[in-house]
């Protein structure tokens, strides 16, 4: 609980440092009530807000040991409503909880929380209301889905359950078949009815167009390549599918690549072309000859190569960055990445 | 066009003196049945085994599966790839119910995007396929046999063993006649008139890798240089159209009795008109793909006369964009749309589920994730995959990709990856 | 596969020879597969050396074409406003 629902005051006891109370306290009450024969408050847990919004991550790890000490089964944390700093300070809690406490967690929160999108992933966040005039009815469900995740049972869908969804997709067998779904949703869609789509489109964020390469007749280009060109061998064992990683290959002294000494292992598409003719992929040969006709200023001498086959965001974005920081570490002005 | 399939049902297989089915059991020559297939060079050794549901039996190694099918009247069966080049689609079909001819893949250099199907226990609870009959042909290569010429010999095995068991049918009265019957689009009766008009867009076929000279797909083609064409539906459940060597998350056997077709087929007068099928396939052009999409589009909208249609890919990731790209073409055309797609994500995060977002894009269905992992329990017989040891007969992990009929492109299947 | 090179937000993109030789063409001779190459490289610097706002596809001849200011990038008109 914040100061507030710890009934320690108002907002003039947010700076107030954090402390532990036997038994249920303030909205910790409520919990209990929800509870009844299935478990007992053992202790709350408060802190003011703003010790923990100015502290971060010292003020979580202060926390997280008061709660070690507990022995506790289950973490309720709020609800925090539409409360900002208490709302991010219970999913930091919560997650921090479970990663290092393998205590299971719960807290709930108005869907403009921002907290909500900052934890929804690692936390399951109860939907409630923007005020606690409901206190009761929202502590109930918020018990509700902890007693779940306490018992270990299985966690149905986000709307069944009334939490956030936290992005991560999970198998279970659905009454019809595929084809009847498809069809009963295009009816639906044909009539003007509303529907359900089961895949969340995605969404990415712009990237900012860099400015152009003002003189590319005194620039440095670099070569890379998402197509899955390695050296025979596969040094760095970059993985077929999935990839976590990429290697770098000097291309120095090199107007050419020898087919014999370089490989493919992408396993997205047929790879025998490029296996014959690895500048079908990486075209270090024009690029050369454009070198030396001065239409290019320099080729970098490192080329960048990994599979883009159901790499995970994650991982294309983290290698994209390091690649494109030892890039510009070396003083390249442009590249041409090369995508099958 | 009218087709109809002679439906035999089978609770039993065995293996027999002669190949009869009798009393809903069907009997098995083996020793005859090999003799039939055995006539190629380039299969050396064939093994044929009998599994049956609620059995504690794994199959690995699974190349296709295929349902037992031969037309009767004297008519080629699978046209183009088994049987002489004819049209499909018309006339009576023997059909058994409840048996089904798998295949494994024994080229052990270059085994393939394989899957396995427990008979019993949890894996059994996803796909149709553990509540048949099968009988599992294992063939290997003979010696200086090419990956694609094998694949060929063991398909057209599959293919032969299917007609061989449904021909046991012939002398008898089936159990149920089944009849798909429907008109060309134009002669769509004026009763019909107040229904949605609703194609299937059907994509057979990626490029992204291109198909051996002995990989016929549609009608024994290849389908190399292939533009988006129109068939009656009643060819697709009947021998026109097989699975390609590579078709990941795709059967024959789910093809012969395509799950959308015949569901467009029972919704047919009821709540839509349906009004056919599209045949696309993948493009690894930029241009190709964007001819193929406009001109798949078109066939819905401008020749078929569709209001809405169905799609579905096979493959990964570059049929998922082909795919979405001749939708967008049909909502550009006023043509609604809904999508059959697989969560592509490995990560298990719903951001990754997709690799498109085209305007108009808002109406999917998704058959489950298939790098989401599932542990499978132990089990006494093993058939198709002598070379993977007893680890195979033990308790192990696999992916839902990896258990044959878990997740069907073609929309056979029921799960479905909820995002949490 | 230039649509997902357009949603991702890529900048500049240049459509090339398709997935399984993407800088290649196997059934064109070896002299003419590595013109077709050049072409696209060159495309490819044309487009670093262009300013864009938005992802932008550099469609267009390049190697008939007289010089770079004739390249019009054009983008597309369906979905570069995502």
């Amino acid at each position: 609980m914040n100061q507030f629902f710890g009934q320690l005051g108002g907002e003039e006891k947010a700076a107030i440092g954090p402390d532990v109370v036997e038994g249920a306290v303030g909205a910790a009450r409520a919990v209990q009530q929800a509870l009844g024969e299935s478990g007992t408050v053992v202790a709350t847990v408060r802190c003011g807000d703003n010790y923990v919004a100015e502290r971060s991550d010292a003020a979580i790890t202060e926390l997280v040991s008061l709660v070690a000490a507990q022995r506790a089964d289950l973490l309720v944390a709020g609800p925090a409503f539409l409360a900002g700093r208490y709302g991010v300070a219970c999913g930091a809690l919560c997650a921090a909880v479970q990663r290092e406490l393998g205590i299971p967690a719960v807290t709930g929160m108005h869907e403009e929380n921002p907290g909500v999108d900052l934890y929804r992933r690692y936390v399951h966040i109860v939907r409630t209301s923007g005020e606690a005039t409901r206190m009761l009815d929202e502590a109930r469900r918020l018990v509700a889905l902890g007693l779940k995740l306490a018992r270990r049972d299985e966690i149905g869908a986000p709307d069944a359950e009334g939490y956030f969804p936290r992005g991560i997709t999970h198998n279970v067998v659905a009454r019809e078949h595929a084809a009847r779904r498809a069809t009963a949703m295009l009816l639906d869609k044909l009539a003007g009815r509303p529907f359900t789509s089961e895949v969340p489109l995605p969404s990415f964020a712009p990237a900012p167009a860099p400015p152009r390469v003002a003189d590319v007749r005194h620039a440095t280009i670099a070569l890379v390549t998402d197509g899955g060109l390695v050296p025979q061998g596969n040094p760095d064992r970059i993985e077929s599918l999935a990839a976590t990683r990429y290697g770098a290959y000097s291309i120095a002294e090199k107007r050419e690549l020898e087919p014999a000494q370089y490989d493919n292992v992408h396993r997205g598409y047929d790879t025998t072309y490029v296996k014959q003719d690895p500048h079908r992929l990486v075209p270090v040969d024009v690029a050369r000859e454009l070198e030396q006709a001065g239409a290019v200023g320099k080729l970098h001498e490192v080329v960048y190569s990994t599979t883009g086959v159901a790499t995970t965001l994650a991982n294309s974005e983290r290698m994209g960055r390091e690649i494109a920081a030892e890039l510009k570490a070396a003083g390249v002005h442009g590249v041409i990445l090369t995508s099958t | 066009m009218r087709l109809e399939l002679h439906w035999s049902d089978v609770r039993r297989v065995e293996a027999g003196a002669v190949t009869r089915l009798a009393a809903e059991t069907l009997t098995i020559d083996l020793v005859e049945l090999s003799r039939h297939l055995e006539s190629g060079r380039r299969l050396e050794r064939l093994r044929i085994d009998l599994a049956h549901p609620g059995e504690s039996c794994r199959i690995g190694r699974i190349a296709d599966v295929f349902a037992a099918r031969a037309k009767l009247d004297d008519v080629e069966d699978f046209p183009g790839v088994l049987g002489a080049l004819t049209r499909a689609g018309s006339g009576r079909t023997l059909a058994l119910a409840g048996v089904a001819v798998v295949v494994t893949d024994q080229e052990l250099a270059h085994p393939g995007p394989l899957a396995l199907l427990d008979m019993s226990g949890p894996g059994a609870a996803f796909t149709d396929f553990a509540h048949m009959r099968h009988v599992v042909l294992s063939a290997w290569p003979a010696s200086g046999v090419g990956r694609s010429d094998y694949l060929a010999a063991v398909r057209l095995a599959g293919l032969k063993t299917a007609v061989f068991l449904a021909r046991a049918a012939r002398e008898r009265e089936p159990d149920r006649v089944e009849v798909f019957d429907l008109p060309a689009p134009a002669r769509v009766p004026g009763a019909l008139a107040h229904l949605p008009r609703v194609a299937y867009v059907f994509q057979i076929h990626s490029h992204q890798r291109p198909t051996g000279v002995e990989e016929g797909i549609l009608y024994g083609d290849p389908v190399r240089r292939m533009l988006p064409t129109s068939v009656h539906p009643n060819e697709v459940l009947d021998g026109a159209v097989v699975r390609g060597f590579m078709g990941r998350n795709a059967t024959t056997y789910t093809i012969q009795n395509h799950p959308i077709v015949r569901t467009l087929y029972a919704e047919h007068g009821r709540t839509l008109a349906f009004v056919g099928v599209v045949l696309t396939v993948a493009q690894a052009t930029e241009p190709e793909r964007v001819r193929s999409a406009s001109m798949a589009a078109g066939m819905v909208a401008d020749i078929l006369g569709g209001d809405g249609a169905v799609f579905t890919k096979i493959g990964g990731g570059a049929p998922h964009v082909d795919m979405a790209q001749a939708a967008a073409a049909c909502e550009k055309l006023g043509v609604k749309t809904t999508l059959i797609v697989e969560d592509m994500s490995t990560d298990g995060s719903s951001e990754g589920m997709l690799l498109f977002n085209f305007p108009g894009m808002d109406a999917l269905v998704n058959v489950g994730g298939s790098q989401e992992k599932v542990s499978l329990p132990p089990v006494s017989r093993v058939i198709g995959a002598d070379d993977l040891g007893p680890a195979f007969r033990g308790e192990l992990w696999t992916t839902y990709t990896g258990i044959c009929g878990a997740i069907e492109q073609l929309g056979a299947s029921r799960l479905v990856a909820e995002v949490r | 596969m230039t649509p997902v090179a357009v949603m991702v937000g890529a900048n500049r993109v240049v459509p090339a020879a398709g997935i399984i030789h993407p800088l290649g063409n196997a059934e064109l001779s070896p002299e003419d597969e590595k013109a077709l190459r050049r072409r696209i490289v060159e495309q490819a610097l044309r487009a670093l050396a262009t300013d864009v706002a938005q992802p932008t596809v550099f469609t267009g001849p390049s190697s008939d074409r007289s010089g770079p200011s004739q390249d019009r990038p054009g983008p597309l008109a369906d979905h570069s406003d995502r």
